[in-house]
Formats: structure tokens, C-alpha cells, sequence
């Protein structure tokens, strides 16, 4: 029965850590391309690119993850992924340090984070799962940008 | 001419908004549709059967089906059921709606109902530190330089004597907190808003641009100072500027300067 579990997955490098996405997510993939800085906007989606005619954020999920920053490099890449955020069909951009490869993960293979000692924010992680005995990990993309959306950023403007 | 009416036709055209959508009305003083033609040729093709009981708008709708046409002569050009589908179509991808008016006689109204995601204005493309703003054309009032009495501080901003009247302006260096130095020349540009103006100081104006305004994603749709963004010819995006909340910045800045001068 585990043929049923399987769900496609991309993989890519943040920093040293090791994500994956569902695949199904993803529209396409870019090399860096010119982006426009957003003054006043969070760390998170400081800007926005053209993607094939759509004005699209760039978000940056080291932010989220607390994964050190460094700058673009060669095989940096920008994920132009297609997800439902509530009720609405969003285009949203997702810088990566280096893009790898598009694999299946069984879900049994994936477990909970471990609640001690885990270097990310647990509300921001569905899992952890062990591809070829590496880590990945799967980051909640859904809560990710619900948490820095307008409503909620601006929730987090009034408590500052 | 066979129902009274003059030689020459006229087809009226008109834009406005109507909050957040941009109407676009065309107008004709034809002879109008003809309801019972239209369910004749719809019965005829078997878009609705003889029982059903339509309403007239719901007749009217038949003209956007693919094929649909109720003339009798069909030319190279015209007749052929096509144009209306493909307006409806159009417009339909664009996130519209079409309202449609006759009156048999009289002619034909049809509205074009588009999201203002979708509406171009006019915008004056100027430069700060290297990045590129768009603002609304229809807000602003004039172009001026920086008197040289300005052009060192770089507090958040001060006043301007525009031909006796005083009008607060905000440097978008230090409001965009924009790197770099600025040139030896800045621009002013006066925008007006609701009943009030500021100056806007910025490096250079690059000049008049059509702009199709894009919404803004729910990550920076707080930010108030920017309405929108647009794609500029060379594919980069530029963020619009609003000016209403412009204005009320510059007010601010007018209400504290006031308050420190009384203290």
C-alpha cells in the first residue's frame, strides 16, 4: 500500500538545510531575475518580480525558518509556485540557494519534527522525512504565508 | 431610412470608474435588439426550447453565444456570430462582465465591467535612489526643483514656498530609506489630493507613462503608501505611489511642525 503515500516532492537547498515542496505546487522555475524592493515591506517579501506579464512577490522562506541569509549566487533560483491561500489561488515567488531535483517521498518516511532541539520554528514545519539518508524537510508553506500576509502583519504592527 | 432614422449613426463611447470596477459603455441609436428574433433563431438552434420562459436579458444573452446571428445575409466580414463571442470571451478572461441595454428602436447599450486591477492611467515615472515610482498623473499638480536653501538635511522633510503658499514636502530617500547620495539636483513634484498637496522629492523625472495598475499581494497590500504596481517597458516592476495617503503623511508633518513652533 505504500505506492498510495507517495507524493512528489521538490527539492532544494536553503543555506545548508535540505526543503522539499509538493511539486504540484510549483509553476515554474527561474534564474534570478531583476527584482523591484518594496520600502516598509517585511524581511519576509521585500520584493516583487515580473513573472511572464504578473506582478508576483518574491518571499524569502529563510526568513520564516530562521535560516542564515547570504547572498544570490549563480545557482540561486526563484520558485514561481501556485497555492491556495484561503479562499484565493495565489502566484507567490520562493527564493532557493540551489534547486536539485523532483523525487518521490513516501509519507511514512515522513515524522514529526522532534519537539527539543529543533533549529526551526515548529509552526512553520509539517515534517521531517529522510531521503537517500539526508534530511529534508518540509516546510508549511500554507501557515508560512498566512503568518506574514497583510491581515496578520499588520497584527504584528500594532503589538510592536 | 425604413424606421425613421437618420442616415449617419452614432456610436457613443464612454469610461468611468465605479469603485473598484471601470466602466466602458458603447452606445449605439440603431434599431436595437429584437427579442423575439433572437428567440426565434435561438429556438431554431436549440439553444432553449419554445416552452421555456426567458426573460429579455436572458434573450439578449443569446447574441454572446459562439455562432449566434440573426441576420439573414452573411458577408465576408460580417454576420457570422463571431464578434460578440469574442468580446465575451475577452472580457470574461479579464475578470469582467458585460451588461447589455435595448430597446427595440433606439439602439443598443452595452457596458464593459472590468476590475481596476485591469485599468490603465496615467502615471509620471520618476527615479529615487536608483529605483523607479510611478505617480498618478491626475494628481499631480506641478514639477519643480529643489531650492538649493533644501537640498542639504536630510530630515524627513519641510516646507516649500510654491508662489506664496507653503506646501510641506517629504524627501522618498528618507521615507523609502533609499541608499546612496542624492544628486546635486532633486525634483519636487506637487501632488494634490483630497483637498491637500505635498511635495514629493525625488532624484529625476523620467517622464508620462500609460500604466496598468497591478494589485498588490496580500505581503504588501498594508503598505499604505503604495497603490499598486505596474510593469515599466523593459520588464521591471515599479510600485505606484497613493497620493491620498501622500497628502495626509505631508499633513502630519505640517500639524508636528506647527506643534513645535507653538512650543
Amino acid at each position: 500500500m505504500t505506492h498510495n503515500t507517495l507524493t512528489n516532492i521538490l527539492t532544494f537547498r536553503l543555506g545548508t538545510e535540505k526543503l522539499a515542496i509538493p511539486a504540484e505546487y510549483l509553476r515554474e522555475i527561474l534564474e534570478m531575475v531583476p527584482v523591484t524592493r518594496v520600502p516598509q515591506a517585511s524581511s519576509f517579501a521585500t520584493g516583487l518580480i515580473n513573472v511572464r506579464g504578473v506582478v508576483v512577490p518574491l518571499t524569502d522562506l529563510r526568513v520564516a525558518l530562521q535560516i542564515p541569509r547570504t547572498a544570490p549566487t549563480e545557482d540561486t533560483r526563484v520558485l514561481v509556485l501556485e497555492i491556495m491561500l484561503g479562499e484565493e489561488k495565489s502566484t507567490v515567488a520562493v527564493l532557493a540557494d540551489q534547486v536539485e531535483e523532483v523525487t518521490t517521498i513516501s509519507r511514512k518516511e515522513i515524522g514529526d519534527v522532534p519537539p527539543v532541539g529543533s533549529p526551526w520554528p515548529p509552526e512553520f514545519v509539517l515534517g521531517v522525512g529522510q531521503l537517500r539518508e539526508e534530511f529534508v524537510m518540509l516546510p508549511d508553506l500554507q501557515t508560512i504565508f498566512k503568518t506574514y500576509s497583510a491581515a496578520d502583519a499588520a497584527k504584528e504592527k500594532v503589538a510592536a | 431610412m425604413a424606421a425613421g432614422k437618420p442616415e449617419t449613426g452614432t456610436i457613443e463611447l464612454s469610461a468611468r470608474y465605479s469603485g473598484a470596477e471601470v466602466l466602458i459603455t458603447v452606445r449605439d441609436d440603431g434599431r436595437g435588439l429584437n427579442p423575439q428574433k433572437i428567440r426565434d433563431r435561438a429556438i431554431s438552434r436549440g439553444l432553449m426550447s419554445e416552452n421555456d420562459d426567458l426573460s429579455e436579458s436572458e434573450i439578449f444573452r443569446m447574441i454572446f453565444q459562439p455562432g449566434f446571428s440573426t441576420v439573414e445575409q452573411v458577408t465576408e466580414l460580417s454576420g457570422r456570430g463571431v464578434g460578440m463571442d469574442v468580446v465575451m470571451r475577452t472580457i470574461g478572461s479579464l475578470r469582467g462582465e458585460i451588461d447589455l441595454e435595448s430597446e427595440p428602436g433606439h439602439g443598443t447599450t452595452l457596458t464593459l465591467r472590468l476590475p481596476l486591477t485591469l485599468a490603465i492611467i496615467d502615471g509620471m515615472l520618476v527615479e529615487v535612489g536608483g529605483e523607479k515610482y510611478t505617480i498618478p498623473l491626475a494628481a499631480v499638480e506641478e514639477c519643480v526643483e529643489l531650492p538649493v536653501l533644501h537640498t542639504v538635511g536630510n530630515g524627513g522633510s519641510s516646507y516649500l514656498n510654491i508662489r506664496g503658499d507653503l506646501v510641506p514636502f517629504v524627501r522618498l530617500r528618507h521615507l523609502f530609506e533609499t541608499d546612496g547620495q542624492p544628486p546635486q539636483h532633486q525634483k519636487v513634484v506637487v501632488v494634490s489630493a483630497s483637498g491637500g498637496r505635498v511635495g514629493l522629492v525625488v532624484d529625476r523625472i523620467i517622464g508620462n507613462y500609460q500604466t496598468v495598475i497591478k494589485q498588490l499581494s496580500q505581503f504588501h497590500a498594508v503598505l499604505k503608501f503604495f497603490s499598486g504596481a505596474t510593469i515599466l517597458g523593459d520588464g521591471t516592476v515599479a510600485l505606484i505611489l497613493d497620493a491620498t495617503q501622500l497628502v495626509a503623511l505631508g499633513r502630519d508633518v505640517e500639524t508636528r511642525a506647527r506643534r513645535e513652533t507653538a512650543a
